[in-house]
């Protein structure tokens, strides 16, 4: 586990140029320096020179970020930002009370248990409703290797959100059922660890990231598949977190890499991933290749069905306007994948990759910060008169939702764009 | 004793801006203590940083200023770079971050009433829509605010055809040190009545009086724009095609060049393809109406041909004119990248005298073995050298000093000046006299004196 005096060099390397200013969603509300990289470098810097102690007043302003990313990918530096403030985040919260009580309710004990009792509601409704899924497979898939060669198989990281309220689950299964090349792999994962990492709870973050890398690297897929934009970022975000890091090979190199510009078409039916097909290698070999890398190849259920020979026929004609979730890389599915639709016309939001500013924990800490955010965030996507808001993490639909509460607005559906999708009649291209 | 008054002026601070405009915790001061000049060492903090959103608030903090006889250092973005609002005697941080108020756009006036704390490009932004242009645009515009604009006279690429934030300036509203309203100016574009106090306030770092609302003028936006971007084998090529332009009676909005080793930096960290071999590129803006783009392109590209530019590329879209633009404005970006801290400065010369105040830069950096890229706006003669460095190396540091010193003095001998757009703050204050007599420097004292007795008001900046 690092040390904050590990990033001595990143956090000299801040020039204070002050230019983050221009893209912090909470600078803009706020207009405190403190609240800002900038501010937190300097004091951080203070903190290494023996000037001041990490306590509670700079866990303060530590806690009062978004962890959107937006002046880490703007910094001209290029420094990791999120990576510095988890750290002295980490090294806070280890000494304090609230730190350690927090620690306790993450531990796998309560938050494991909190997360078996949801799980065991899901399949009681489970059973229930009896949704027909498609062939969804555990550990021990007893598909043929023939059989499995026609499919893409999908590794469903489902998320905590999931395992208790299933809808947007559900809305994939469905669509899927349409769908005969695909095959859905689903193990025990826990959390993604990313509430642990933003408070600062590095012991459970390494705890679930051993566990969910260990059973990802137990079977056999080509895709990891998520519905949520924040797991997936976490995800990604393992291996260069103590696992040894280096690019994809290029025939693995889908969505992997960061600098996909275009929707690739690697995963459309007609032209299944290379990975599977890469002619007299065993295709579990190649995995084997990309995973002692340590980098698998992700898709996200947008994605994955931008690629997929279905369409979404709506009997109405309805609007709908997106959402860009901070931490979704990137969205170049949206526009192929309302092609797919009838009867659907997108308006695009003022500012639409604006942050929501809900964050988990950050709405919890600054209720009033998070609440300004999110109302502006609201009021651009109401300006759209758009029926439905669409976007891919369940945090920000909860964001959406408080900016329409302080707005004093009528809130459009908000949803996952899966569950939207699944609104929709299929029918093959 | 000490602690009692600091509690007393903190007691009356929260009294009268309430708690939660008042910052007071050491972390909190120590984070306000630095600004985008990136002092090396914080030794002295503020006692308080406070947020003010109306002038009754910001008389308020002066009255008791005075009272307690603390300083005021008045803060918009905090993004200056010569320390202008750093701490060095205690004092209240007067922050505008909340005071940013665009209050009025006249189409028909063509003026713009703003609170100090207004982005400078968001107000670009605004004054946009209506088909109007605020041309000032210091290079770090998406954040920096019109009241450091104004108390550091910033100016920009475009400052040699439009001018710099002075020449906008048509009216101020300004808290004294003894926490008076005054206004300096009118809402006219003429103004001949008694002394011009609009253009003695524009530069003063906060110095004279702290600015609570500004008018400033607008003009007619350009309704075509285009950029150019060409190379040279020598510093005096780029120079004398710049003369040459500007003999054709071609005005271009801003006439940029970058040096060998900012064109090198830039390409290392940012491909774009440009020519690694050459001395000198220059980067030329030109606007006006539509049907005169061609004409002007085509002069232009006749006068570089002319003079042994090669590879002559011009925009034909907003793409490439944001192409071309972003690897002269990745500079600082790139440089930033070569070692940790990265230092600027912007001394400037008769434009006759540029070729020499480059390369005497680059012969001062040499002896000194430091790097330097050079970028800057040919058309005013002023140089940007960026030299990065790594303030843990104390010999470097020392090196860098020396080298600064010589920069300045060559400056003085070149018929130059040592602050062109940045302004002098704590940074560039033991320097003042080497460019600026004696007889010019006790008469600033004196009208310090006049309008801050108590020397309150951003103490001991500037000399």
């Amino acid at each position: 586990m690092k040390k904050l005096e590990d990033f001595a060099d990143d956090i000299n390397k801040c020039s204070k140029c002050g230019l983050c200013q221009s893209v912090c969603p909470v600078y803009k509300i706020t207009g405190n320096d403190c609240a800002v990289s900038r501010g937190k470098f300097v004091m951080l810097d203070g903190v290494l020179k023996g000037d001041l102690k990490l306590n509670k007043n700079i866990e303060k302003y530590l806690d009062m970020c978004l962890k959107c990313g937006k002046c880490k990918n703007f910094c001209p530096s290029n420094i990791d930002v999120c990576e510095i403030f988890n750290t002295a985040k980490y090294e806070c919260a280890k000494n304090t009370f609230h730190g350690k009580f927090e620690k306790f309710l993450e531990s796998k004990w309560v938050f494991g248990s909190f997360m078996k009792v949801g799980k065991k509601v899901n399949d009681i409704c489970k059973t229930l409703t009896r949704i027909s899924a498609p062939q969804v497979s555990g550990r021990n898939s007893t598909l043929s290797l023939r059989e499995r060669e026609k499919k893409i198989s999908l590794l469903y990281f489902k998320g905590c959100v999931n395992n208790f309220y299933p809808k947007t689950e559900r809305a994939f299964k469905k669509i899927c059922a349409h769908l005969n090349n695909v095959e859905i792999i689903e193990l025990n994962f826990d959390c993604c660890g990313l509430p642990f990492l933003s408070s600062g709870n590095m012991e459970r973050f390494e705890e679930v990231k051993k566990y969910n890398l260990e059973l990802i690297e137990s079977c056999d897929f080509d895709y990891i598949l998520t519905d949520c934009a924040s797991c997936e970022s976490t995800l990604k975000g393992y291996p260069s977190s103590g696992y040894k890091k280096s690019p994809l090979p290029p025939c693995l190199e889908l969505f992997g890499a960061s600098e996909n510009s275009t929707f690739p078409d690697t995963l459309r039916a007609d032209a299944l991933p290379k990975i599977r097909f890469t002619k007299g290698v065993n295709t579990s070999l190649v995995r084997e290749v990309s995973r002692s890398d340590g980098g698998f190849s992700f898709v996200n259920a947008a994605e994955f069905l931008t690629g997929q020979n279905i369409k979404f026929k709506f009997k109405k004609p309805v609007k709908v306007t997106f959402h860009k979730p901070c931490h979704l890389e990137n969205d170049d599915f949206l526009k192929p994948l309302l092609e797919k639709c009838e009867n659907v016309e997108y308006i695009e939001m003022k500012d639409y990759d604006d942050c929501c500013g809900f964050a988990g924990e950050f709405a919890i800490k600054n209720p009033k910060i998070s609440s300004a955010i999110s109302k502006q965030k609201a009021l651009n996507a109401y300006e759209t008169g758009a029926d439905y808001i669409l976007t891919t993490c369940p945090a920000c639909v909860m964001g959406l939702h408080q900016g329409f509460i302080a707005a004093g607005k009528k809130s459009p559906e908000i949803m996952n764009i899966i569950e939207f999708l699944a609104l929709a009649e299929f029918a093959g291209k | 004793m000490l602690m009692n008054k600091n509690k007393k002026l903190i007691k009356d601070l929260q009294t009268a801006l309430t708690s939660g405009n008042v910052l007071t915790t050491t972390e909190e001061r120590y984070a306000y203590a630095q600004d985008a000049s990136n002092i090396k060492r914080i030794e002295h903090l503020p006692d308080a940083v406070v947020f003010v959103q109306t002038k009754e608030q910001v008389q308020e903090v002066v009255k008791l200023a005075a009272k307690y006889k603390v300083p005021v250092i008045c803060r918009g973005a905090g993004t200056n770079v010569v320390g202008a609002c750093t701490v060095e005697h205690g004092g209240i941080i007067l922050n505008f971050s909340k005071m940013n108020r665009i209050l009025e756009l006249s189409r028909e006036n063509m003026t713009a009433r703003v609170q100090p704390g207004v982005i400078v490009g968001h107000l670009q932004q605004a004054t946009e829509k209506l088909g109007l242009f605020y041309p000032p645009d210091p290079s770090n515009l998406a954040v920096s605010t019109i009241g450091g604009s104004i108390a550091q006279s910033s100016g920009g690429a475009k400052t040699f055809k439009y001018g710099s934030t002075k020449d906008y300036v048509l009216d101020l509203e300004v808290v004294t040190a003894k926490g008076e309203i005054l206004r300096t100016g009118s809402n006219t574009i003429k103004n001949a009545t008694g002394y011009n106090l609009s253009t003695l306030f524009v530069g003063s770092e906060g110095t004279l009086g702290i600015v609570t609302e500004a008018t400033l003028k607008l003009i007619p936006k350009p309704e075509a724009r285009m950029v150019l971007m060409t190379y040279f084998d020598r510093i005096e090529d780029s120079i004398h095609a710049v003369n040459s332009i500007i003999e054709q009676n071609i005005y271009p909005a801003t006439l940029d060049f970058m040096d060998n080793n900012a064109i090198k930096t830039v390409e290392k960290f940012y491909p774009a393809g440009l020519l690694c071999d050459k001395e000198a590129a220059l980067v030329i803006e030109i606007d006006g109406f539509q049907n005169t783009i061609e004409q002007q392109r085509k002069t232009i590209v006749s006068i570089l041909e002319h003079c042994g530019a090669v590879q002559i590329q011009y925009s034909s879209n907003e793409e490439d004119y944001n192409r071309i633009w972003t690897a002269r404005r990745s500079s600082m970006g790139a440089c930033a990248k070569l070692k940790p801290n990265v230092t600027t400065d912007d001394v400037i010369v008769p434009r006759k005298n540029l070729a020499a105040l480059v390369k005497g830069i680059r012969e001062i950096c040499e002896k000194y073995d430091l790097t330097v890229c050079m970028v800057g706006h040919v058309g005013d003669g002023s140089v940007h050298p960026q030299i990065p460095i790594d303030y843990r190396d104390e010999d470097e540091y020392r090196r860098f000093k020396l080298a600064k010193s010589e920069i300045y003095d060559l400056t003085a001998k070149l018929d130059g000046i040592i602050s062109g757009e940045h302004g002098i703050g704590s940074l560039k204050r033991n320097y003042i006299h080497k460019v600026i007599n004696s007889t010019a420097l006790d008469y600033m004292r004196l009208i310090k004196k006049t309008f801050d007795p108590d020397n309150i008001l951003n103490p001991y900046k500037i000399f």
